[in-house]
């Protein structure tokens, strides 16, 4: 019984499931940290004085997003676009 | 749905969610060797399955003896705490892959160094960010 109220609790639960994180886990192990590191000072306010409003916002997301390799991948084209100086 | 898919669910569920479990782990090695042989990692990882924290467990847990979601870094030569910690970080800021952790019935995960045995245990439901979606 317990198996079974188990089964559709899990099967409810991972509704809220929309992506298979499993390899962006790995590659931001193995790849995030140089890559955080990388956009961080890309956009910081301070390297950037012209656009220094676009770049607190970009800087704060790359800050929010240091563990997720796939949103980092993301703001680094973002931050190539927005930001003229790069 | 076919057919194939339908039974394969069935058993799926009854060997309590165990194709999902190994095709999750297998990805994480495969992606972990793969790293650690072109010199990308310098740790080389090994995803499994291992007897979880029953302090730990939520509505969803599977048997405490494989509810233990376990990352041991084989070569752990200096492996220094804050590294560990680090490693859970990439795990537990992605709520997202939290929560599939944990609808795979995992509720610990466990970080530990092959040889020296350090190791530290987190409670997988402290950090899925479930918001209104209630788990005891």
């Amino acid at each position: 019984m317990n198996f079974i109220i188990r089964f559709f609790k899990r099967r409810a639960f991972g509704k809220t499931i929309d992506s298979d994180q499993t390899i962006n886990v790995v590659n931001g192990m193995v790849k995030a940290r140089q890559l955080y590191k990388k956009l961080s000072a890309m956009s910081h306010p301070d390297r950037n004085p012209e656009q220094r409003e676009e770049a607190e916002g970009l800087f704060k997301r790359v800050v929010k997003s240091k563990y997720d390799y796939e949103a980092l991948k993301m703001l680094e084209k973002e931050i190539g676009e927005r930001l003229s100086q790069i | 749905m076919s057919i194939g898919d339908f039974f394969r669910n069935i058993l799926n569920s009854l060997l309590d969610g165990s194709f999902e479990r190994m095709r999750l782990i297998g990805q994480m090695n495969a992606a972990f060797k793969e790293f650690f042989t072109c010199g990308e990692f310098n740790r080389l990882c090994h995803a499994s399955i291992s007897q979880g924290n029953s302090q730990y467990a939520h509505e969803m847990s599977s048997l405490w003896f494989r509810s233990g979601f376990k990352i041991s870094i084989e070569n752990d030569t200096n492996l220094k705490e804050s590294e560990i910690d680090e490693l859970a970080h990439y795990i537990t800021e992605n709520s997202t892959f939290v929560r599939q952790l944990m609808a795979l019935g995992f509720d610990t995960l466990i970080i530990k160094g092959k040889t020296r045995g350090q190791s530290k245990d987190y409670a997988l439901k402290h950090y899925a960010n479930l918001k209104d979606y209630f788990i005891a």
